[in-house]
């Protein structure tokens, strides 16, 4: 029996374990507090539940279209335990549209339809992703749920409102998303709507199975 | 000490290090992002991939280790052989099938993810490099804390 080598075997082993604890604590970078006052028009659900998720996406990403329905069906099989928030992350190089289709989303939360104009950005995604003209279709979807279209427009043309969803994009960036849609659900970064769905199972079962309050 | 023990020794901290990289960078986030990842190649159920999510990552970092180190060489060469193994299988799968895996998200600027075909290029590669230092396994271990160990 090689003491040394079983003695040198536990150390590293304690070694490795303790540095994955301190990265954890030092290199994680999680996003802390949900309602910030510029954040309430695309907020819903309970603001004082305790599960809460902020979606970072881009309105021509496909996966993102998924993303959207999977939380939507969340907040809705669970309007009392979910708090959930939508942020901007257009994917400027990859597509055409994504810091267009962003500046409209923001400028309808402004009249507070922020999820109406989401829901028809991403229906529609097919038809305005390869139109010569967006503007039109994201005004005719604009009309179409009562959205005031002379304040919008003048909303669209200000170059604050790109700025801010720049400015956004780059505080997302900064948290390190490297990808759309990326959610941080009570802080924890999750990339991908496979991940969501995985990990928003395993809270609720754990909640049923009385692990967690 | 013949150039071929420290060219050995070179290899072990690259291919150690990067599977300690893996390793380290899953064990940071939640456990959910490499199950997603796992579940896209639909080769296991959400259960197993929560399990793989977690113990996958510890492998990959504590046979890393050993593997640079050479404590416990020959365990952890098969080891990190085998998950090459097991990676190289999934990615060929995957690419017969023609899974969206690449279609799992949009990837930012200067972020792109790496396609399957060049991962698994670099997966090949690696097995054969694996293949090399099993079979000249003494060459491989001539600077490890096993050989140090033992005197």
């Amino acid at each position: 029996m090689n003491y040394k080598k079983i003695a040198a075997t536990v150390l590293i082993l304690l070694i490795c374990w303790s540095g994955v604890w301190v990265g954890k604590i030092f290199l994680q970078r999680e996003l802390s507090g949900k309602v910030e006052e510029k954040y309430r028009a695309r907020s819903k659900g309970n603001p004082k539940a305790d599960y809460w998720i902020i979606e970072y996406m881009d309105f021509q990403c496909k996966s993102c279209q998924l993303g959207f329905k999977t939380t939507a069906a969340l907040l809705e099989s669970k309007p009392k335990e979910v708090f959930l928030q939508g942020r901007h992350y257009p994917l400027i190089h990859n597509h055409l549209y994504a810091l267009k289709s962003s500046i409209y989303a923001e400028c309808a939360a402004k009249q507070g339809r922020y999820w109406e104009m989401a829901e028809q950005l991403f229906e529609t995604q097919e038809r305005w992703a390869v139109s010569k003209d967006p503007d039109s279709i994201f005004t005719s979807l604009a009309e179409k749920i009562g959205i005031n279209t002379r304040r919008l427009t003048a909303c669209v043309e200000d170059p604050r409102t790109k700025e801010a969803i720049l400015a956004e994009k780059a505080e997302g960036k900064g948290l390190g998303i490297k990808m759309t849609p990326t959610f941080f659900v009570n802080g924890n970064k999750i990339e991908g709507v496979e991940a969501l769905v995985l990990e928003v199972q395993n809270h609720f079962s754990k909640k049923e199975d009385g692990v967690v309050s | 000490m013949k150039k071929s023990a420290w060219f050995f020794l070179f290899l072990r901290i690259v291919i150690g290090g990067l599977f300690i990289y893996s390793g380290y960078s899953k064990l940071l986030q939640p456990s959910a992002n490499f199950a997603g990842a796992i579940l896209s190649y639909q080769i296991v159920g959400a259960r197993e991939a929560s399990w793989l999510a977690i113990a996958l990552p510890w492998g990959e970092l504590v046979a890393g280790v050993f593997f640079v180190l050479g404590l416990w060489l020959r365990p952890a060469l098969f080891f990190l052989w085998s998950l090459n193994s097991i990676f190289i299988i999934a990615i060929t799968s995957a690419l017969m099938r023609k899974l969206p895996i690449e279609s799992c998200g949009c990837f930012g600027e200067g972020a792109k993810a790496l396609p399957l075909w060049a991962t698994l290029v670099l997966d090949g590669i690696l097995f054969f490099i694996f293949l090399g230092m099993s079979w000249a396994y003494q060459k491989a271990r001539q600077i490890s804390l096993d050989r140090w160990l033992e005197t």
